[in-house]
């Protein structure tokens, strides 16, 4: 098999057993009347070592990079899946960047022995260390439940020097923040006072700038993939229902002003999922690789805001039902959208990439 | 003497007006509302339509035989703003009772159904409506529930959905089949149904924005008195016209003066450079704005003219396509932060500054009562007189 047929065969799997046990039915149940559903998708990832797709293989990891993560952040996305596959591939990301391959956090992440999280924003100003070298930040909003061991940071030094940090966060204080999207799980997490070790910086200086980029420019892919699987998914229901409802003695698809409609829907998610495959397969490269991933990031969402919201009206009343998993798509498309500082700023990050000027 | 007695000079009424509301509205309603049990909620509309009626507030837009004082669009207006600028509570719980109800008694209704029903409205009755079904949204006319003639009773069985407040509703506004063989429209009649009758079940339904404003009701062998039937049996189809085009655009006139009210704080607020420093979000406000003003510019036409009756559709899909945009916006404003759930209150759909729930609730207005799309047919096959649908029965 080459890399690509391996990489389509591992997201067709992760995509098989997504729609076996952890299906669109089984999420709105368990956002509706609670369950384990989302310990129990951990679990599964665990044990068919869905976590070191991008891992070194002398670590037992697949040894893939960001385009075999891309689709499988896609197909979970697809199944609105609460699994916090994100910030456990950038802390692995960010710890193989770094040449961390001996440490120990590494090898339990891979196992999915420790979980990571990741700050959604990325930037430096959101946390500084303090002369008694302890953290000094605001409150945190992460994907992340209370098992979650390690928490990616950046921050500044006491001397405002740049900052790449992975924390130790079991005794962190997080408390339980209610999303409107409940397919994932979210805590507000108090990292201020955390003690910062030797051990806990990852890079600095130019290096922690480095792999900023990258992490940024990872994340927006990943959220740009979770939101064009999101994307084909809401497109796909609503297509369902308008062969399937009738009205006026038809299939209501079939009025041509539904039709055009959902001819847009499609054209909009090929839209964004080609300009994703044109920053995946560019990604890491230069500052047109990082605008492009930006770029990706913005369409995508914005695309899932905009096909989700015509799922719920050409749903009609059941559209605006909680038993219609619609607005489930529609809230998470709009977390994607606010997360890495909302649109705008994606977009400006592209264009002052793209221009050669500093943010 | 009442508020409403000052109407002949504009200022003082408006004086007047915004004076008495200064004293009534509870400063922190909202708060007190929000996540409020069913009993609270409607305990407080109850109470908020007794001191809007002793003023001669509620029913001011009725005819005067009813106990309504006729008001011209002026006063209208003038009530409309100072509730707005008061952030009064609205009566939602009453939409259907105060508009739609003597809307449709007005055209249609028997004497003894005026002297029985009106009044009761004014003391507090809740009504609903009970015209789609599962099978039966657009296309109303398929409806399926069934309506059969037994002496001096009918008997009716059948199911509807998505009715409005139907869990703390008395009577209902009931569209059933009296003649199964007749062409669709033809046989469809319209009743006053008492909700609290035997045979009847509401089931309330859970909605994406985190109410369950709306419910199911099922209906098994319910008998509705034949002196309840609303126009001529089988009429039921025109009579069901008159309920839907009752004046919408006094209600979603009320909503715009909110709104209105909201972008004029903002203007006046600090913390208008969020979005003034920022390009993109400074225009997008002021085309949401310029929306704004046009659908209020709309009503006042369509309230000053009762011939253009070419505004209703236009009026109710460009209020809900501006709202929709708004709150969209505002989520984008407040970032992150808007994406956090807060307790909410129960309204009739328009911006309250809970800007995710103002955008999910924005598609009430969006789908119910005649949705974009078919009001978009309206406008192309009635208005532009487009050939209609191939097909389309
Ligand atoms: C919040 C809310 C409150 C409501 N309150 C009430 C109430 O109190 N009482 C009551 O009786 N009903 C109420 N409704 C029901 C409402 O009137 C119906 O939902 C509406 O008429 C649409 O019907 P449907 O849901 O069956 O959708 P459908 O008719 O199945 O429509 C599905 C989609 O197809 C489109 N469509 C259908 N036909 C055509 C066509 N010919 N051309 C183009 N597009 C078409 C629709 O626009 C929609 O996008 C409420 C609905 C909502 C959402």
């Amino acid at each position: 098999m080459d890399d690509q047929e391996l990489i389509d065969s591992l997201a067709e799997s992760v995509g098989a057993v997504l729609a076996n046990n952890f299906s669109i039915e089984e999420v709105l149940k368990f956002t509706n009347v609670g369950g384990e559903l989302d310990a129990e998708i951990k679990r599964r990832a665990c044990e068919l070592g869905w976590l070191g797709i991008a891992a070194p293989e002398s670590l037992g990891g697949g040894g893939l990079g960001i385009e075999a993560l891309v689709p499988i952040y896609c197909e979970l996305g697809e199944h609105l899946s609460s699994l916090p596959f994100i910030g456990q591939q950038l802390c692995i990301d960010a710890l193989v960047a770094c040449a961390f391959e001996q440490d120990g956090r590494l090898a339990a992440l891979v196992e999915g022995a420790a979980w990571g999280a990741v700050a959604p924003e990325l930037s430096f100003d959101s946390a500084g260390i303090g002369r008694d070298g302890a953290l000094e930040a605001d409150d945190i909003p992460v994907f992340d439940d209370d098992h979650d061991s390690h928490l990616l940071l950046f921050g500044r030094e006491a001397d405002g020097e740049p900052v790449a940090l992975m924390l130790d966060i079991r005794q962190a204080e997080r408390r339980a923040v209610a999303f409107h999207d409940h397919t994932r799980r979210l805590r507000m997490l108090a990292p201020g006072g955390l003690p910062v070790t030797r051990e806990c910086r990852l890079a600095s200086g130019d290096a922690a700038i480095a792999l900023q980029t990258r992490l940024g420019d990872h994340l927006a892919l990943a959220l740009a993939a979770d939101s064009v699987g999101g994307c084909r998914a809401v497109l796909a229901r609503t297509i369902d229902y308008l062969k399937t409802r009738e009205q006026f003695g038809r299939a209501i698809g079939s009025f041509q002003a539904l039709k055009h409609r959902a001819a847009t829907m499609k054209l909009e998610l090929e839209t964004a999922a080609s300009l994703l495959r044109v920053a995946t397969a560019c990604f890491g490269k230069n500052a047109k690789s990082s605008a492009l991933a930006s770029l990706a990031k913005a369409r995508a969402c914005d695309v899932y805001v905009k096909l989700s919201g015509e799922a719920i009206q050409l749903h009609g009343g059941i559209g605006f039902t909680r038993e219609c998993p619609v607005h489930l798509h529609l809230k998470r498309a709009k977390l994607n959208q606010a997360l890495c500082g909302g649109d705008r700023a994606s977009i400006d990050r592209a264009a002052n990439l793209l221009v050669g000027r500093a943010a | 003497m009442r508020v409403i007695d000052r109407r002949s000079d504009p200022v003082a009424f408006r004086a007047e007006l915004r004076e008495w509301l200064g004293r009534v509205v509870p400063p922190c309603w909202q708060e007190r509302m929000t996540d409020a049990s069913d009993e609270d909620f409607s305990r407080f509309q109850r109470w908020w339509l007794a001191e809007l009626d002793a003023q001669g507030l509620a029913t001011a837009h009725w005819p005067v035989e009813w106990g309504g004082e006729e008001l011209t669009i002026q006063e209208q207006v003038i009530i409309f703003e100072e509730l707005a600028r008061a952030k009064a509570p609205d009566l939602v719980m009453f939409t259907i009772s105060l508009n739609h109800v003597p809307g449709t008694l007005a055209k249609w209704g028997t004497k003894e159904q005026i002297d029985r029903y009106i009044p009761g409205v004014r003391n507090g009755e809740v009504w609903c409506q009970g015209f789609s079904e599962p099978g039966a949204g657009s296309d109303l006319a398929s409806l399926r529930t069934r309506a059969v003639r037994d002496g001096d009773r009918y008997i009716v069985n059948g199911q509807k959905v998505w009715s409005s407040y139907g869990a703390y509703a008395d009577y209902y506004l009931l569209l059933a089949r009296t003649d199964p063989d007749a062409p669709k429209h033809k046989g469809i009649s319209c009743f006053i149904m008492d909700l609290k009758a035997p045979g009847v079940e509401v089931r309330p339904i859970r909605q994406m924005n985190g109410m369950n404003e709306f419910c199911e009701v099922f209906l098994d062998d319910v008998e509705i008195p034949a002196g309840n039937l609303i126009g001529p049996e089988n009429e039921g189809w025109a009579v069901a016209q008159s309920t839907l085009s009752t004046e919408r655009g006094l209600l979603i006139f009320a909503l715009c003066e909110r709104m209105n009210i909201l972008f004029e704080e903002q203007f006046a607020s600090p913390d208008a450079a969020r979005w003034m420093e920022d390009d993109q979000l400074r225009r997008e406000m002021m085309t949401c704005y310029a929306d704004m003003q046009a659908v209020r510019g709309l009503i006042h036409s369509m309230l000053a003219d009762h011939n253009a009756s070419e505004f209703p559709p236009i009026v109710k899909i460009l209020y809900g396509e501006t709202l929709q945009r708004f709150s969209e916006m505002w989520t984008r404003i407040d970032g992150l932060d808007a994406m956090v759930e807060r307790p909410t209150f129960i309204s009739s759909g328009y911006a309250k500054g809970n800007w995710m729930v103002d955008y999910l609730t924005s598609w009430t207005w969006t789908i119910s009562g005649g949705s974009n799309e078919i009001l978009r047919n309206v406008i192309a096959e009635r208005q532009l007189g487009l050939p209609r649908e191939p097909s389309a029965r």
